[in-house]
């Protein structure tokens, strides 16, 4: 396995060779900083850009072309990183040994023909590619309460900090939608291709210098950009008694979400500690809340934690009874109290370590995991894998209790499930 | 140790059925790291009732057992928790339940001899009390709660108790709340020795290993433990009628856009000489070409904004039946039934849309080579389904064609088919 990084003017370009996989994976990654207001529009973008082109103009002659290469998948994601809008085109198509001579090329054209050839006439995008984005997007923002855990996430997000950039509706509002036309959607892509940062990830038996002739030849973004800023968000007020937020619903189970603040943590914190410490905390099924809360005390079947190194938040996720609240937080609580008063053996760090030393070694096995792993160097300056390999190993038991001081219990938010079993199945 | 070559595929599928009759399928991948590996008994929800050597008397068992025991088998006499050991050699355990098997199953790129050694030991040695199985039942409880929050979970749950009277497969993996609460250690150890017997289990190991070795750990494994006779288990057979028990259906939930399912229950038993499997792919590929992103019909249903996605296609099988769950979200319900019912009275398809398919189908045969899990599960679904592993799923792809597709299709029965829908609450 072989990595390279080619600093074309317009993007970059990083390629990992290899010849272990049968298919070939592309990842398009554009972004810029976060402004709430294009939340809506940039979702849009990426849906209308994957509905039709100039060549095939609908959904489903767009789907033929994919059949036609032997399933080539493709999709587009707009998500928040950090202070960043991501839009990202994925793609992943059979290596042309498995199907026929040519398909790389094909498959490649294809995708650079779903960013550049967008079906558009007179300054404007297709009328009934944009109606029918329009209402799947209208859809997915009415329907995205539909799931309580989402819900409950975007809540307690929300009474954390209502004005803070983690708290933004992930895929925009139906007040924004309302303003977006055919037009000003088509200003927006032209400004997203000239300003937005883009690079290029290929996982696959490929030739480099090959597909970077390919790219300059027919990927044409003329426009030169200089570096983008740092994705981390850092906080800077700290609550002193953590806030409590409750709310009530016709569901059956009551979900508990609690929301932490890591206060500044160093680099290697970020890399290395964060994981140890959420492992510990909640991270599988050998965690401290795992072991406690589910297995010791019944009290619910899911719940973890989880960490956003970029946005400096630790969550704490489970699906309990409402009248069982009290006892599951005040359990979380203690489980929290004891790894920062130092309640932590040195067979769970090595234990972490043998786990974390063969996670490295399974990415290998994966192209999206690899790609995963150079976007992560690229845009949140993380290790590669063989300096990943060496630094976990640096970690104590005193770094895991310094850092659990930096956690800062911030709003606990339920969700109450308002209905019985009995009701829920009596209808 | 039989050797079967996966025709096309670049895979090898080494065989061997151990002296106490328990099938063991190896699949090395040499060019990666990680291993993953499976332990399933063929004991899923669908056995509720069943007789054991030859005994008149059948015994009923509460719904949801086979999931009960699936969690109870994580306790262990010496109080480790397979989760930690695992863990401790940087691997990840799981299990889950189907409607016909319970699968165990550890993946780790380490440690193959000491994990597949503590795979077969921990399921193959159940440690369970009153006190276990009480605890357990809280967080089962809590686990049938987090479906109950699901709508896309209530759509298929009350699609299947309306459309089979009889058959098991009505009612979820995981029981109810009252079958749960009266589940009993007796229970649970009824069924474990009459279905975790090696003659009906089997090892599915895929990965970086090498084959000989892993069939002579296994071998060494199973030669020290003692062996029991196999039970001979009569399976309760159900009269299944072809009609479905309700033709309509309706809950309330706390959701914004209605989600709709029209099931169609097709029996299967009376299909003659012709080969069910390919009855199978036929109907996979007719809902694909009618209804998927390619079809007119799609096309039509957005732009009429009827559909906004494309409509989801699933199957549930028993020996005697299948029944098609076609389902969407959408505010027009009753244009979206009628369009698909107008699109099912008639069955051709054009040959260029076949040969479409056809490619697309072969292609992801490719695509699962590439990962470890995705060939385990390949293996797995063969053997539960059909007891041998498919080994030339390319020919069968490459010689699929018009006048047979027609020909299978006239088993294709669309007449008995039910309505199941959740509507929003009015209270948000």
């Amino acid at each position: 396995m072989e990595y390279k990084k080619y600093e074309l003017l317009p993007y970059h370009l990083h390629v990992i060779h290899t010849e272990k996989f049968k298919t070939v994976t592309i990842k398009v990654c554009l972004k810029r900083p976060l402004v709430s207001e294009e939340i809506t529009i940039r979702n849009l973008l990426g849906n209308v850009l994957l509905e039709s082109t100039e060549k095939h103009p609908s959904r489903r002659y767009m789907g033929m072309m994919t059949e036609n290469l032997y399933g080539f998948s493709c999709q587009m994601d707009t998500y928040r990183s950090g202070k960043y809008m991501m839009t990202t085109l994925s793609a992943s198509f059979l290596d042309e040994k498995y199907t026929e001579p040519g398909m790389l090329k094909k498959s490649i054209q294809f995708l650079i023909e779903i960013l550049s050839c967008p079906n558009v006439q007179k300054g404007a995008f297709d009328q009934h590619s944009f109606d029918i984005c329009k209402e799947g997007l209208k859809a997915a923002i009415e329907s995205y309460d539909e799931n309580p855990t989402r819900y409950a996430k975007r809540r307690l997000l929300q009474s954390m900090d209502e004005n803070a950039t983690y708290a933004c509706m992930p895929c925009g509002t139906l007040e924004d939608l309302e303003k977006i036309t055919p037009q000003s959607l088509y200003e927006y892509y032209e400004s997203v291709m000239k300003s937005d940062l883009v690079d290029i990830f290929v996982c696959g038996n490929v030739n480099g210098e090959e597909l970077k002739n390919m790219l300059l030849s027919e990927f044409h973004i003329k426009t030169i950009k200089k570096p983008g800023k740092s994705h981390m968000i850092t906080h800077d007020k700290y609550r002193k008694r953590c806030k409590i937020t409750k709310e009530s619903r016709n569901i059956t189970q009551s979900i508990l979400m609690i929301g932490c603040k890591i206060d500044h943590p160093t680099e290697y914190e970020r890399k290395y500690v964060m994981g140890l410490y959420n492992h510990l905390l909640g991270g599988g099924g050998d965690s401290r809340l795992y072991q406690t809360v589910r297995e010791k005390n019944s009290l619910c079947y899911s719940i973890y934690s989880s960490a956003s190194g970029v946005d400096n938040l630790l969550y704490i996720q489970a699906g309990i009874d409402k009248d069982r609240f009290k006892k599951t937080t005040e359990l979380i609580r203690k489980e929290m109290k004891k790894i920062a008063l130092g309640d932590v053996k040195e067979e769970e760090i090595e234990k972490y370590i043998t786990m974390y030393l063969a996670s490295c070694k399974e990415i290998e096995d994966s192209p999206n995991d690899l790609i995963s792993l150079v976007m992560a160097q690229e845009y949140l300056h993380n290790d590669p894998l063989e300096v990943k390999e060496k630094e976990v190993l640096k970690l104590t038991k005193e770094m895991v209790v310094e850092f659990a001081s930096k956690v800062k219990l911030d709003t606990i938010y339920l969700l109450e499930g308002e209905m019985s079993h009995e009701e829920a199945n009596a209808q | 140790m039989k050797k079967r070559t996966l025709n096309n595929l670049d895979l090898t599928v080494y065989e061997e059925t151990l002296p106490n009759g328990l099938g063991v399928y190896v699949i090395p991948k040499e060019n990666g790291n990680g291993i993953y590996a499976t332990f399933s008994t063929n004991f899923g929800s669908n056995v509720e009732e069943f007789g054991v050597n030859g005994k008149k008397k059948m015994c009923k068992v509460p719904l949801g057992v086979a999931h009960f025991l699936e969690h109870q088998m994580f306790e262990q006499e010496d109080g480790i928790d397979p989760m930690k050991f695992f863990e401790d050699r940087g691997a990840m355990t799981n299990a889950y339940t189907s409607n016909t098997k319970t699968t165990y199953l550890f993946s780790g790129p380490d440690h193959f001899k000491e994990n597949i050694n503590y795979l077969l030991d921990f399921v193959q040695n159940p440690y369970m009390t009153d006190e276990t199985v009480e605890k357990e039942k809280g967080i089962i409880i809590q686990e049938l709660g987090m479906y109950e929050n699901n709508p896309y979970f209530k759509l298929r749950s009350g699609s299947l108790l309306q459309t089979f009277v009889k058959h098991p497969v009505r009612y979820n993996i995981g029981g109810t709340v009252e079958s749960v609460k009266k589940t009993t250690r007796d229970d649970l150890y009824r069924c474990y020795h009459t279905f975790y017997h090696p003659t009906n289990m089997f090892v599915v190991v895929s990965g970086n290993v090498d084959p000989k070795e892993t069939i002579a750990i296994i071998m060494n494994n199973q030669d020290g433990k003692e062996q029991k006779e196999a039970p001979k288990i009569t399976y309760k057979k159900y009269s299944e009628p072809d009609q479905c028990k309700k033709e309509f259906g309706k809950i309330k939930m706390d959701i914004t856009i209605p989600k709709i399912s029209l099931n169609y229950k097709m029996n299967i038993s009376r299909m003659k000489d012709l080969d069910l499997r390919k009855f199978l792919i036929y109907m996979d590929i007719l809902f694909n070409v009618k209804f998927g992103t390619t079809s007119r019909f799609h096309e039509r249903m957005l732009k009429e904004g009827i559909l906004t996605e494309e409509l989801d296609v699933a199957s549930v099988r028993t020996d005697q039946h299948i029944v098609y769950m076609m389902s969407a979200e959408t505010k027009y319900p009753d244009l979206l039934l009628n369009a698909i019912k107008e699109e099912l009275e008639s069955l051709e398809i054009e040959k260029e849309d076949l040969e479409r398919k056809k490619r697309v189908y072969w292609s992801s045969y490719v695509y699962m080579t590439d990962n470890i899990r995705a060939i385990n599960g390949k293996v797995m679904g063969n053997i539960n389904t059909y007891g041998y592993i498919i080994d030339d799923d390319y020919s069968e792809i490459k010689n699929l064609n018009l006048k047979e597709m027609k020909k299978y299709l006239e088993n294709a029965n669309f007449n008995h088919c039910n309505v199941f829908m959740i509507e929003p609450n009015c209270k948000k």
